[in-house]
């Protein structure tokens, strides 16, 4: 950080505007995209794993733990969280490729390509999430 | 040079992993994720007494907690930190990690039945 925010008197704003705008592009967003749903399911990890452990105390506490889960708002976030996880796997597929089959050349085209699979699970993660998110209305 | 490679390698077996994950979990079963359910999965298909479900998610625990570490590490790096903040955030990122991995194969083992 020291070093790189040199320059920018504004500090971090003129830092990021310097370095992120003028190279906007498919493969920015790409990479930045993976960043970002990386983190959010590093941190997704720590609760997923606090849930699980709540059997250590048996049926009823796992099954009191898990009772909430089953609420229309929690099936919003597991639809976003399966979602984030088909962008987070495909994309992922989509760097391995390229690094091991030399398709730096094709990292664009395959981006479309990702993101047409995550649309494709996007439909039909709708199929089972959005009935129970509109579940209430019924 | 190994992290690069440890990323790609467990990477891979994520993405299959998760697909079997989010499908038994999500389609198979829906509305019924609780105790008995799960339970009933993960102690069934056994060979040899070794249930196939707790080889996969045995491996599944440590490989989603080390592609975790490795990718957060990666973007300490390209940070570039001090030495000494370096050093602490690794530190960190280590120990949580393994605290992690046992953490969760405290919960496998309770949901697996064992002693």
């Amino acid at each position: 950080m020291s070093g790189a925010n040199t320059g920018g008197g504004a500090g971090g704003w003129a830092y990021l505007r310097r370095t992120l705008l003028p190279q906007v592009n498919v493969g920015t967003l790409a990479w930045l995209a993976h960043r970002v749903s990386g983190v959010a399911l590093a941190v997704y990890l720590v609760p997923h794993f606090a849930s699980i452990a709540s059997a250590r105390g048996g049926k009823a506490a796992f099954d009191a733990t898990l009772a909430p889960y089953a609420a229309p708002l929690y099936k919003a976030a597991e639809f976003i969280l399966v979602v984030t996880v088909a962008f987070h796997a495909c994309n992922g597929l989509r760097i391995i490729a390229v690094d091991f089959f030399n398709l730096s050349r094709r990292q664009k085209l395959l981006f479309w390509l990702v993101l047409g699979a995550c649309g494709f699970v996007l439909v039909a993660a709708s199929w089972l999430f959005v009935p129970r998110i509109l579940a209430p209305l019924r | 040079m190994a992290g690069w490679l440890l990323q790609r390698v467990t990477g891979i077996f994520l993405a299959y992993a998760l697909a079997v994950h989010l499908w038994a979990v999500h389609v198979v079963e829906a509305d019924r994720l609780n105790w008995d359910t799960i339970t009933a999965r993960l102690r069934s298909d056994a060979w040899w007494g070794i249930s196939a479900w707790s080889v996969y998610y045995g491996l599944f625990i440590p490989a989603v907690v080390i592609h975790a570490g490795i990718g957060l590490w990666s973007i300490v790096l390209d940070y570039s930190p001090p030495a000494a903040l370096r050093r602490a955030l690794g530190w960190a990122l280590g120990l949580g990690c393994a605290a992690l991995i046992v953490y969760g194969y405290f919960g496998l083992r309770a949901l697996l039945g064992a002693p």
